[in-house]
């Protein structure tokens, strides 16, 4: 007999014992049918610790299975009318014998057997790339376990909330590894996402390694959220970190109504429009393949800084007119000139940007460490305002970066701080038609090589490139009601099969599926409230300070440091475009 | 049909094989219960009564009824005297253990028992502390006959009255069982249904 020396045995929860499986598929346990271990008690998406010879494993349920050693269980079960009287006690005998309920479960952390304390906690847990033999007994994972795990212990690393069923455990994420790559947070409406997105933007700001730019369609990051379900208002970011959140707007007026003060305006000049923005808004303007390409001819014929302006000056006759002489077809100019005549609707679209361009003052504010919110007020219901602005605006900073690390990677300056860019809605403009085209799919598909990452925050993953869906490093998943959607969340994942059945069942609020890139195995969280005790944690006092500087219309400003006030002054002496 | 005091001598061992003996009892119609525990000869073999039947001495004189001009069975037997001198009563018993000093082994012993030995009725404490450990049930189940799960079911109902936590017993009992019936659910519930009746 094998010794197994448990952790405390004592305090686990036998629930069964290895029966088979494999690594790529899984392990099969079968529950030992005591009363301790029933299937009624183990959830989908919980975790068990499995104690093998020399390892300790750390697996996550997938799916649950009623099995019977003998298929006439199913045909003649005790207690029917065929064995009437000793139904009961038949029934007793054979649960846990004859029928027994078998879990599957994918191993994914392994630490070595030789110490009581739980897994990984001294000892570096590491992807299982083995797996226990046959027997090896099986027992709800301990709280020790998961916040091992999951470095609890780390109280710098972000509390998302805790896994399923063990509501004192706490689930934490390294931020600085989360916006390491791009991230995607998805669910159905109503089902959290939104919160659990804001919830990690707080996280970002305290935590101070990236800095965020929030493309926040609804205005409901910047200065305060809704919550539906309670019907409150909720803090937004700006209202937890007032030093280290500047907003901009781009409808002054929603933001006054709302009664906040933005800390700047954006004005889109018309010169800053290329062709390619028109490409990327092909489908939302409902645009011919053959009317998104005459605007190259435009910006040929005029000139790349004023053909938009130039054509929408122009009236009906004159459309014609330009049509035979650069040579395109009526119709589609037509159409063009129509759809973009629209636009003049946009009050954020000026003639001209203003000085170094309209992103001159996120850049400024996102290089000096602090967080933005660029919120749209009414134009956020329009999305084509929201993808024209979103990509135009991160078309600029991802310039700017990628020209900061070339020239930090040449050995002149500073890395650039990693960025991450956050955008909802994703499905409307990284379809796979546009998304090669636009700069998101750029960002997602260049990984960090250039320290800008994206938060995608979206209802319909299926809508999105599966090349952008398969570079994002850290997928959050609330409850989705579609297979494609379901599907698609799933895409390029590690052992998507077996995640399928954990995604497919959570709660209809609440409860998110986390895998990737920034958790050592998937876990299904509940995230924690979004409410007085998440403030708290959150202006917290200890966290790194984020130097505050050149915020434009004279928000509450930190000293700026003689290194950033020489960066400001080269910036403003010698603009970056 | 003759009452049997628990502990009671009722015959002696006539055929006897490593598995199984056939015993034949000293008083017509006196063999003990379907499912009795037997402590056989010295040092002492385990057998279970799986099977009981009744039949003339002499196999080549057949019983013809005498019953037709009287009242009751018991008559036939008053009016000839001479029949519990000319038929006998036998049963079978499968071996399931034996004594090896004051210990209880689940197997076969390594002789069967010898002819002539005695075989008592186990009282009920000594049926209990013998199928408590339920080592027995796998050689018992080896010999399998209708009449045999009967009589399986009938030992363990026995066994389980002498037991302090009957329907633990019965419980644990089931379990074993159902582990080496996993095959074969109907059996198994056939016997369950039977252990509880």
């Amino acid at each position: 007999m094998i010794a197994r020396n448990g952790p405390n045995p004592g305090a686990l929860r036998r629930l069964g014992v290895v029966v088979g499986g494999s690594l790529s598929r899984g392990l099969d346990v079968r529950l030992d049918g005591s009363a301790d271990a029933s299937l009624e008690d183990v959830a989908v998406g919980s975790f068990v610790t499995i104690v093998g010879r020399r390892q300790r494993y750390f697996a996550v349920v997938t799916d649950l299975e009623l099995r019977a050693v003998d298929d006439s269980v199913r045909h003649f079960p005790p207690g029917g009318s065929t064995y009437g009287g000793a139904g009961d006690f038949a029934a007793e005998v054979m649960a846990g014998t004859l029928a027994y309920g078998q879990l599957s479960v994918m191993p994914s952390m392994t630490a070595p057997l030789d110490s009581d304390a739980g897994i990984g906690a001294a000892i570096s847990a590491e992807q299982a790339k083995t797996i226990p033999e046959h027997f090896a007994p099986v027992y709800a994972a301990s709280q020790a376990d998961i916040d091992a795990v999951f470095s609890a212990q780390d109280t710098n690393a972000f509390a998302l909330g805790s896994p399923q069923g063990m509501e004192a455990a706490s689930i934490r994420l390294d931020l600085g590894t989360l916006a390491s790559r791009s991230v995607g947070v998805f669910g159905a409406s109503g089902s959290g996402k939104t919160f659990l997105a804001r919830m990690l933007l707080a996280g970002l700001v305290k935590d101070g390694q990236a800095v965020s730019l929030v493309f926040d369609m609804e205005s409901e990051y910047g200065w305060q959220g809704q919550d539906n379900d309670r019907r409150r208002q909720v803090k937004g970011l700006k209202q937890l970190f007032p030093s280290r959140v500047v907003t901009f707007t781009l409808d002054e007026e929603s933001s006054r109504r709302r009664g906040v003060t933005p800390d700047g305006v954006v004005r889109i000049g018309y010169d800053e429009i290329e062709p390619a923005d028109i490409e990327v808004l092909r489908d939302l303007l409902n645009l011919s393949e053959v009317a998104a390409a005459t605007a190259w001819n435009l910006e040929r014929h005029y000139g790349s800084g004023d053909w938009l302006r130039s054509f929408l000056a122009l009236s009906g006759p004159d459309v014609g007119e330009l049509a035979n002489e650069i040579g395109v077809n009526l119709a589609a100019l037509q159409t063009l000139h129509r759809r973009l005549s629209a636009w003049s609707r946009f009050g954020f679209l000026a003639d001209k940007g203003e000085g170094r361009g309209s992103a001159g003052g996120i850049i400024e504010n996102l290089q000096h460490g602090n967080h933005v919110v660029l919120e749209f007020g009414q134009y956020g219901r329009n999305t084509a305002a929201y993808v024209l602005v979103s990509n135009l605006l991160t078309r600029r900073i991802h310039e700017t970066w990628v020209r900061r690390k070339e020239l930090a990677d040449g050995g002149q300056g500073d890395e650039p701080r990693p960025l991450v860019i956050f955008i909802e809605e994703a499905h409307k403009f990284l379809t796979p038609e546009v998304a090669s085209q636009t700069i998101f799919g750029s960002i997602a598909r260049e990984l960090r090589k250039y320290n800008v990452t994206l938060m995608i925050v979206d209802q319909r993953p299926s809508g999105i490139d599966s090349e952008v869906m398969s570079q994002l490093g850290t997928r959050l998943s609330c409850a989705l009601n579609d297979d494609r959607d379901l599907n698609a969340v799933l895409m390029g994942a590690r052992d998507a099969g077996q995640l399928r059945g954990v995604l497919s069942r959570l709660d209809s609020k609440q409860q998110a599926l986390v895998f990737g890139h920034a958790v050592p195995m998937p876990v299904v969280v509940r995230p924690r409230d979004y409410d007085e005790s998440f403030y708290a944690d959150m202006t917290l006092a200890g966290a790194p300070a984020a130097a505050t500087a050149g915020i434009p219309s004279g928000a509450s400003a930190l000293p700026e440091t003689e290194a950033q006030r020489m960066q400001r002054e080269i910036d403003e002496l010698f603009p970056p475009e | 049909m003759t009452d049997i005091t628990p502990g009671q001598r009722v015959g002696e061992v006539t055929v006897s094989h490593s598995q199984r003996i056939e015993v034949q009892c000293y008083e017509l119609h006196g063999a003990p219960p379907l499912g009795a525990l037997l402590r056989v000869g010295s040092p002492p073999v385990y057998a279970v009564v799986r099977e009981i039947w009744h039949e003339p001495l002499d196999p080549t004189r057949p019983l013809a009824p005498r019953g037709m001009s009287l009242e009751s069975e018991d008559e036939i037997y008053a009016a000839n005297p001479q029949l519990s001198a000319m038929l006998t009563t036998r049963f079978a018993g499968t071996v399931v253990g034996y004594g090896d000093g004051l210990a209880v082994q689940y197997g076969l012993p390594a002789q069967p028992p010898n002819l002539h030995a005695f075989v008592f009725a186990c009282d009920p404490d000594e049926a209990a502390a013998f199928a408590g450990e339920l080592g027995w049930l796998r050689l018992f189940l080896a010999d399998g006959s209708p009449a045999g799960d009967s009589a399986l079911a009938g030992f363990l109902r026995q066994a389980a009255a002498g037991m302090l936590d009957r329907q633990g017993f019965l419980l644990r009992a089931g379990r074993t069982l159902a582990a080496e019936l996993s095959r074969d659910s109907q059996r198994l519930q056939a016997i369950l249904r039977e252990m509880t009746a």
